[in-house]
Order: structure tokens, then C-alpha cells, then sequence
């Protein structure tokens, strides 16, 4: 493997990731100064699993999924290094790719879901003109792609020629998301990006999809990177987590412990944070506060206005990213006094 | 606009009606939409008009609801899209007129009073207007791109209160938006909505329809489109404005975790709606602890933990069927049968009523409540067999 000496030193040798975004940065030059909408991020993803990435509107998430896929609106400017490690063949740097390059990574190996299936296909179409360009401007053999297209839609609990044949105005909400993932997995990519997929869904419907991700994400042999402001959406789906706060990671860590023994205050509160059955009304409390403005980022910590355990230190010194325990990294001075003191009380156990 | 007669019935506190008088009685409201006369059908393609004829019968949006809303009442509508949720909540406001069925303002009819038909001349409809607001889910929209905040929060002051000057708007604005986190309040005054974030428009929205001090405000999904994180901050608000104002709320979500979050804590009542009716209601612990209707049951389930622990996101749905019924010729009996995993033949033969037993608080619109139902000797409806509803 001629890659090897890209990956990261503190890689586990039985890592396999597809995905390394290294020191990743988005920057817009505004009237009132320079703003960084994505902060030095990196992070891996392990071929097959689940990233979530978990963040507040405007902690910068939307911009780290556009990131991967190289497409920062203009005039944003990405740099640093986004690798893509395909199953066969070699590696390539996202940024670094453009024309037909870039095209064939995009969609063809790594497609997105946005947000808000309404706006995604043309009113004027039916859906089947849709699938039939996807694989035209990708080159694909239309009679093969289209019969894939029936097979994806049956998988996703969908009436193949009906969907095919109907605009996206006659279709549910929950029909034209599933419509939209379909489409995403026509070109059969490696890795899928999916940008609040579930949001404005009914809580059965989104249930359903969430299991139907599931179920392809299987059926595909798919990475996913499914980015949300809803913990609980991707606490089911989910192996690993990745929180963003202030257009950075502040934590990275497998599902489980990031829920349950959460290292970062920031993390603590937002559990603290979300409405749920398992605690008491009086245990949830809002961050109070609000995130920073991208051309104003608090100096030291970017959390340390709003956490109650942080003192002169975070306001002077900005805390890094290391790993707390194996495979989980967070970025605060005080991730001991984070546990003592913000007490996250889920399932009562006291944990 | 007669302003002069709205301010002086707005000075009195209350108009009419004793102590025992609910603020809003629902008495069996029931809400069609026509659907030749939807201006929205006419706008469609042709493959959507044929699928629904000319003839079509009408949507029943609302089937028969019956509910009172007593002084700093608050009662949470849950409900999947189609459940009319949204549509008793208008039509409690008076936003919408009923098809059948008397929507009440402290004892008075307020399609008479609509109408000037109430013979108490004492309340004008501009009366129940102020005592009835609603704040949208989308404040973005709701608030005027052109206009400072100043602007758009004066405007209901200068309404309803013509007697204030310009410095009583401003000290009683900038005391509210102190109040409710908007600070410095002097600033945010000159500023224009697009200047402002989510939360702090949907607050913008909160304090307008809170400056008229009204007696019911229909709170549309008003958390939904909201970061996570920043529910629980506007829930919280709305619930100290309660206890400044004294209001009444119908609070509608489609999400039962915030549903509890704001029954709960206002120690008020969840009622859950399909297909038109309320299938059950009771105080707000306890529909969620203890949920009797199926569908409750199944909400629940929907509803994702914070535990991951205790997801199982491979779970079959419990529903029998995925795809509502059509709103315009719903099933026999009850309407939930067909994707009830209890269901029984009985339940296709009449429809089961929100039974109340003298001092029943939690009740539901269900046969099994029912201990000598002629249900538990009929057969499973699916499948010949019992289906199980996951915790």
C-alpha cells in the first residue's frame, strides 16, 4: 500500500480508514473580518462504520460535510487535506482533485444527503428523469443503472415504478426522502454523507429511515458520516461520535462512552440539554449562553464562557485534541472535573 | 378599525363569564375541508387532479373534539402530520370556523360574537382576537424582513393599547426583552429579523404575541425547527411568561419528548390526536409512563432514548400498516384499526369514544379500556393473531 505513509502516526494498526481529514480549515474573508467556519478539524473514518457528527446550528458541521466532498460554496476556502482510501485503487486528496476527477469521487465514491428533500429534484420531472441524468453524467450503462434504481427502491420500501414515474410533489415527505437516499446510492458509492437526513419527518417516519440506513448501509457495504443537531437520532445508528463546537471536534469517541461518560463539559450539557423520557423535567436544563460568532471566537477554550468548570487557564490557553482513554479524544483541561461536576443522570445509574 | 372600543374592553380584565367558566370550551368540534374548493388542488398538475375527482367528499381534518382550557391552563396536542392537530389549534384560536360544534370564549360562541350575534355587547370580536394569538412555528416568516424589532413589537402595543405613548412602549418592550434574554435589549430594538438568530427571532415572536397579555396563545411546533439545544431554553420561556402573564397554552408538537418536556414541567396535559380525534389525554406523567392507547404506545416507541443502550434501531415498526388511511374515507370503527397491532374485529364496528368515568383524568379512545367490551371475545384483526408493541 502506497499510502501508508500518509496515515497518521497515532493510527492503530488494525485501522482501515476511507476517509482522513487532516488539519481541515473553511475561511470566508468578510466586511467585518476574517471568518473560520471550520477550524483545524481532523478525524478519521474507519471503512464501514458510522461517524455521527453532532453539533449546534452554526458549530460548523454543515460546513465539515461539504468539506469532504470539496464543496465549500464560494468564496469559502478549504484547505488542509481531505484523503480518500478507496477499496481498489489509489488514494487521492479531495482538494486536490478538479474536472472529471473530482466528478467521479463525488457521487460516484462519496455521495451526500442533504437536508431537505423538497428542494432536491426538479418539480417539473419525474423522479425517474432524475436517475436516468445521474447515470448519464456519470457514464453508466442506463438499462443496468435503472434496474439497480428499481432494486435500491424496493430495499427502501418503495413501489419502484411508481416512485419512478410520480414528481416529487405527489410523494410524502417520507417517500421523497427515501426517494432522494436511493438516488445518493445509485452510482453505488463507498461512502455516504448525510446531512440531517431525518429532519422534518414524522417520529415514525424517521424511525423507519433511520432503520432502513441501516439496513442499506448493510446491504451496501456503506460508510456513513451522518451529521445531526439531534443526539438521539444518532445515538441508535451511530459507532462512533464526533461533537463539534465553535467550528471545531471537541470530542471524539465511540457511541457509548461519549453518551453515557461524556468527557467534555459541552458534551455533558447537550445531553443535559435534549429533551428525553429518562431524565427528570428539573435535570434538563438548556447551555445557557449562545455559540460563538465565527469572526469573534472567545481566545483560550471557545467553550470557556459558557462552562461552569473552567477557569483562568481555558480563558489564556487553548485546550487540544488528545485522547483521554483509548480511542477517545476530547479538548479540555479539566475532563475530570467535567465528570464530577456535571452530572448527567441517564438511566439513573449514576454512572 | 376600531381601536377606541378594543381598548377600553381590553382595560377590563375580564369580560363576562364567573369563576367556573373555562376560558375556551371545545364542544364537539368537528372541521371538513372541501376539497374542490382548495385553491392549492387548482394549482396542481393534472395527474394530481385525477387521482382526486370533482367529487370527492371532504377532508375531515378535526372529527368531533370536545376539550376545556382553563385559566393558566396548558394542554399538548402530539400528533404525525394528517392528525388535525394543527387544525383544532386554529380553530380554537378562531382561525379557522368549524364545520359543526361551538368553540367558546369565557361562555360566549365566538362565531356570534364573529358575527355580533352574542347580544352581549360588552364583548367585541376584536376582544377575542387579542385574548386568542398564536406564535408560528416559522418565525422567520412571521415577522416582517422590513421592519425593526422596535417596529414589529410596537405595533400590537399601538393596537390594543392606544393610550401609551412612545415611551411606555419602549420601557414596557425593553422590560420584556430583558425579561426574556434578549439583552442588550436597547440594541436589539434597532435591529432588522435577519439579524437575528433562530431562537432569538422565535423569541421576537413569543414576546409580540405576549404584549397583549392574552388570555390563550396557540404555540404552532414553536420548539420544532429549533436546534436541540435551544428547546428546552424557548420552552422554558414560554412557562415564565405564564407565570408573568397568567396565559393559557395549546402547545402543538409532533415530538412526545418535547410534549413531556412542557406538559410536565407546566404541570398540564398531553393529548395525543389521530386521524382527526383525540385518542388519548391525561396529565402529561402520566400518558407517558402509562400509555393506554395503542398508538400512544407506539408514539413512544417512535420516540428515540438518549440512552443508546436502550436503542434497537433494527426494531420492526409495530405498525401494521405504513401509509395512513385517506383523510377523506377513513375505516370504519376505529380509525387507528388498520395499523393497530391490537386490533380486533370489534374494533371495525363502531367507533371507540373517549370514555370518562366520573373524576377520570387520564382516559382513552380505546376498546381495550373497556373491561367487558364485546372486543376481548372478538378475533385479532391481523394475521388472526396478537401483535406486540416494543417498550
Amino acid at each position: 500500500m502506497s499510502e501508508t505513509e500518509m496515515r497518521s502516526e497515532t493510527d492503530e494498526p488494525a485501522s482501515d480508514p476511507v476517509l482522513e481529514i487532516k488539519n481541515a480549515t473553511v475561511s470566508y474573508e468578510m466586511s467585518r473580518g476574517r471568518a473560520r467556519v471550520l477550524n483545524d478539524v481532523s478525524v478519521s473514518v474507519e471503512r464501514g462504520e458510522t461517524l455521527g457528527v453532532v453539533g449546534e446550528s452554526g458549530s460548523g458541521k454543515s460546513i465539515f460535510a461539504s468539506s469532504i466532498l470539496d464543496a465549500v460554496e464560494d468564496p469559502g476556502l478549504l484547505e488542509g487535506d481531505v484523503i480518500f482510501h478507496p477499496e481498489n485503487g489509489e488514494s487521492v486528496n479531495v482538494p486536490d482533485l478538479d474536472g472529471g476527477d473530482l466528478r467521479r469521487v463525488r457521487w460516484d465514491e462519496i455521495s451526500m444527503v442533504f437536508q431537505g428533500a423538497m428542494s432536491s429534484f426538479n418539480p417539473t420531472q419525474p423522479l425517474r428523469v432524475h436517475f436516468e441524468e445521474t447515470l448519464e453524467a456519470h457514464n453508466e450503462d442506463k438499462d443496468a443503472g435503472m434496474e439497480r434504481a428499481r432494486g435500491i427502491l424496493r430495499d427502501l420500501n418503495l413501489e419502484p415504478d411508481k416512485v419512478l414515474g410520480s414528481y416529487q410533489h405527489t410523494l410524502s415527505g417520507g417517500q421523497r426522502q427515501r426517494a432522494l437516499l436511493a438516488l445518493s446510492l445509485l452510482l453505488e458509492p463507498e461512502v455516504l454523507v448525510l446531512d440531517e437526513p431525518t429532519a422534518a419527518l414524522d417520529l415514525l417516519m424517521q424511525r423507519t429511515i433511520l432503520r432502513l440506513l441501516q439496513t442499506v448501509k448493510e446491504e451496501y457495504d456503506l460508510t456513513m458520516v451522518f451529521i445531526t443537531h439531534d443526539l438521539p437520532i444518532v445515538a441508535g445508528i451511530a459507532d462512533r461520535l464526533a461533537v463539534m463546537y465553535a467550528f471545531e471536534l471537541v470530542e471524539v469517541g465511540e457511541t457509548r462512552e461519549v453518551m453515557r461518560d461524556g468527557s467534555h463539559p459541552y458534551t455533558r450539557m447537550l445531553l443535559n440539554s435534549t429533551p428525553n423520557f429518562e431524565m427528570s423535567v428539573e435535570d434538563i436544563n438548556p447551555v445557557e449562553g449562545s455559540s460563538p460568532d465565527p469572526v469573534n471566537i472567545p481566545v483560550g477554550c471557545p467553550y470557556h464562557p459558557r462552562c461552569p468548570v473552567s477557569d483562568d487557564r481555558c480563558e489564556e490557553e487553548k485546550p487540544a485534541l488528545v485522547e483521554v482513554e483509548e480511542g477517545h479524544q476530547a479538548a479540555c483541561f479539566y475532563t475530570d472535573r467535567a465528570k464530577d461536576e456535571i452530572e448527567v443522570s441517564l438511566g439513573g445509574d449514576g454512572e | 378599525m376600531s381601536a377606541d372600543d378594543a381598548d377600553t374592553a381590553a382595560d377590563e380584565t375580564t369580560t363576562g363569564g364567573d369563576e367556573d367558566t373555562p376560558v375556551l370550551e371545545l364542544d364537539d368540534v368537528v372541521v371538513h375541508f372541501e376539497q374542490q374548493e382548495s385553491l392549492v388542488q387548482q394549482a396542481l398538475p393534472d395527474s394530481v387532479g385525477e387521482r382526486f375527482g370533482m367529487t370527492e367528499p371532504p377532508v375531515q381534518a378535526v372529527n368531533g373534539v370536545s376539550l376545556d382550557i382553563e385559566e393558566e391552563d396548558v394542554i399538548v396536542l402530539v400528533g404525525e402530520s394528517g392528525s388535525g392537530k394543527s387544525t383544532l389549534g386554529r380553530t380554537a384560536v378562531g382561525l379557522e370556523e368549524p364545520t359543526e360544534g361551538t368553540i367558546r370564549y369565557r361562555g360566549h360562541d365566538i362565531n356570534d360574537v364573529r358575527r355580533g350575534t352574542h347580544g352581549d355587547q360588552d364583548l367585541m370580536w376584536e376582544d377575542v382576537r387579542r385574548a386568542l394569538q398564536i406564535i408560528h412555528q416559522d418565525s422567520t416568516a412571521a415577522l416582517n424582513p422590513y421592519r425593526t424589532v422596535r417596529a414589529i413589537l410596537s405595533e400590537p402595543l399601538k393596537l390594543w393599547y392606544p393610550d401609551l405613548d412612545m415611551n411606555d412602549r419602549y420601557e414596557r418592550l425593553t422590560a420584556m426583552l430583558r425579561t426574556t434574554g434578549i439583552t442588550p435589549a436597547e440594541e436589539y430594538l434597532d435591529r432588522y429579523p435577519h439579524q437575528l438568530s433562530g431562537g432569538e427571532k422565535q423569541r421576537v415572536a413569543i414576546i409580540r404575541a405576549m404584549l397583549v397579555e392574552p388570555d390563550v396563545i396557540l404555540a404552532d411546533e414553536v420548539v420544532s425547527a429549533l436546534d436541540v439545544s435551544l428547546r428546552i431554553d424557548i420552552m422554558d420561556l414560554l412557562l415564565d411568561l405564564q407565570d408573568m402573564v397568567g396565559t393559557s397554552y395549546v402547545f402543538i408538537s409532533h415530538n412526545l419528548t418535547n410534549a413531556r418536556y412542557f406538559a410536565e414541567k407546566a404541570d398540564g396535559r398531553i393529548a395525543v390526536m389521530y386521524m382527526g380525534n383525540i385518542v388519548e389525554i391525561g396529565p402529561a406523567a402520566e400518558v407517558i409512563e402509562n400509555p393506554k392507547h395503542p398508538y400512544t404506545k407506539i408514539l413512544k416507541w417512535a420516540s428515540l432514548s438518549l440512552d443508546p443502550e436502550e436503542i434497537d434501531i433494527m426494531e420492526d415498526s409495530p405498525m401494521m400498516t405504513q401509509d395512513a388511511p385517506d383523510p377523506s374515507d377513513p375505516p370504519t370503527g376505529c380509525r387507528f384499526r388498520e395499523a393497530c397491532p391490537k386490533a380486533r374485529d370489534a374494533c371495525a364496528e363502531a367507533e371507540p369514544t373517549l370514555g370518562s368515568k366520573a373524576g377520570d383524568t387520564h382516559v382513552a379512545a380505546c376498546y381495550r379500556e373497556v373491561p367487558d367490551h364485546e372486543y376481548w371475545d372478538s378475533n385479532w384483526a391481523h394475521d388472526g393473531e396478537e401483535h406486540d408493541i416494543p417498550e
